[in-house]
């Protein structure tokens, strides 16, 4: 997994919610995917600030 | 009758024509023929001839020694010596104190069918000629040691490549032992296990007989089994001998030989100092190009990383606040749903029924909700909010309800 098909996988589930059609059980089961989809994302861009952070000195030379 | 021995005759004529003033120290022009060396004397012996006539000619050891080339058939020489008889045979003879090369035309002719045989065999074509290296790590000279050729060389080259080293084949470059010293030098050279880059085959002015050694057939065909190029270089600018023309490469004297062989290392030193700084120039041009490029890059690439997490990191929160809305909206939907079944329910509550001042009708404990199965007599009970009554049927109508 990465946080580009993170991204779209929860673009598709926003699309899906967005129908109304669903249970609420569907609804409760995409809402746990996309939480941890979410947090995965945050985590990546979390870390790559870091990186970006511990490299600093050598882009600032 | 008086008569003579032979030997007596013999003797008597060549007393004769030894005596006779007019016959010694003369000069005879003609070609070598039948040339014999004796091994065991060191006696050359040969015919001196012209069109028409021919003389024998003996060149003693003593005399032999000292020439200043070696006489081969065909050759035309010019011979300085003295009219005898061989006395054994009563054979008139020429003997020998001196030789020369003529130089003139027929001698012209021997250097011409040599020449040719030479050429025939591909010894002077361009595709023979093979590159000099240009910085000679190890040079092979082959002249004779203490020569002016000699000196020249070796001080030209100390003072124009100093690195290099010299390895000198000592020859004999005239008399009738040069062909013969040059050719085991070039032999020994090429059987020597030194690392030889280039050779110089050299010797200073002379007069024709003199460089005649290097006009030799053997010595052009030794000198092309030679295992590195080399430069000939023997006599002056107007010499041209049938050597220089199978050289790799031919020097009109042996200094300008060792000119040839060698880079002048002060120019060397000033060509390196300047293609040096040359190289520094690019290498500094190109480092700042780099680092320029680094720096422009660097920017470029934290920028774009930025740019990216920004768009990603509000991405995945619009995402979020979407998912949140959509995942609120699906449980209020519930919920409404939820209190809508609960008010439904609330409302169908028989308990809240029966406050509105409705009954419940049961007979033997079971609910009715029509008159079908009522008789007469029958015994009910009415259920209120507050209690129950018992009671019995007395008639029954059959009829709708109406308030």
């Amino acid at each position: 997994m990465d946080i580009e098909k993170a991204i779209l996988r929860l673009n598709e589930i926003s699309s899906e919610m967005s129908k109304g059609d669903i249970s609420l059980q569907q609804s409760l089961d995409l809402y746990k995917e996309s939480a941890e989809l979410i947090e995965f994302c945050n985590k990546t861009i979390k870390e790559s600030k870091l990186i970006i952070e511990e490299y600093r000195n050598v882009f600032e030379m | 009758m008086e008569y003579l021995t032979v030997t007596s005759l013999n003797r008597y004529v060549k007393i004769f024509l030894e005596s006779n003033e007019e016959l010694k120290g003369i000069k005879v022009i003609g070609e070598i023929s039948n040339l014999v060396l004796n091994r065991f004397s060191g006696h050359l012996y040969f015919t001196l001839k012209d069109e028409k006539s021919g003389i024998s000619a003996v060149c003693f050891k003593n005399s032999y020694d000292r020439l200043r080339f070696l006489p081969k058939n065909g050759m035309e020489v010019v011979i300085k010596g003295r009219v005898s008889l061989y006395e054994r045979d009563g054979r008139f003879q020429i003997i020998v104190d001196d030789m020369s090369v003529s130089g003139s035309g027929p001698q012209q002719k021997f250097r011409e069918e040599v020449k040719k045989r030479l050429e025939k065999l591909g010894m002077f074509s361009l595709e023979r000629k093979r590159k000099i290296p240009q910085y000679p790590k190890n040079i092979a000279l082959i002249t004779a040691k203490d020569s002016a050729a000699y000196s020249d060389i070796v001080n030209i080259l100390k003072r124009r490549y100093p690195i290099t080293k010299l390895s000198v084949y000592p020859v004999l470059v005239q008399g009738i032992n040069a062909e013969r010293s040059i050719i085991n030098a070039i032999q020994q050279l090429n059987d020597s296990d030194e690392e030889i880059d280039m050779a110089i085959i050299a010797r200073g002015g002379g007069s024709q007989e003199d460089l005649i050694a290097f006009d030799s057939e053997e010595v052009v065909l030794s000198a092309s089994t030679l295992k590195v190029p080399f430069i000939s270089a023997v006599g002056h600018e107007k010499d041209l001998t049938l050597l220089d023309l199978a050289a790799d490469l031919r020097a009109e004297t042996p200094s300008a030989a060792a000119e040839l062989a060698t880079p002048d290392i002060a120019e060397l030193f000033a060509f390196i100092r300047l293609t040096a700084r040359g190289i520094k120039g690019a290498t500094e041009a190109i480092s700042d190009s780099y680092i320029s490029s680094i720096a422009e890059n660097k920017i470029g690439i934290v920028q774009e990383l930025n740019r990216k997490i920004s768009g990603y990191s509000s991405e995945v929160n619009i995402c979020s606040i979407k998912i949140i809305g959509y995942t609120d909206r699906a449980l209020n939907k519930n919920e409404e749903n939820m209190l809508f079944y609960a008010k439904l329910i609330e409302e169908l509550n028989p308990v809240k029924i029966l406050t509105r001042g409705y009954c419940v009708v049961q007979k033997n404990k079971k609910i009715l909700n029509s008159i079908k199965g009522l008789n007469d007599n029958d015994k009910i009970t009415l259920n209120f909010i507050d209690g129950a009554v018992d009671c019995e049927v007395i008639g029954i109508r059959n009829e709708n309800l109406k308030f």
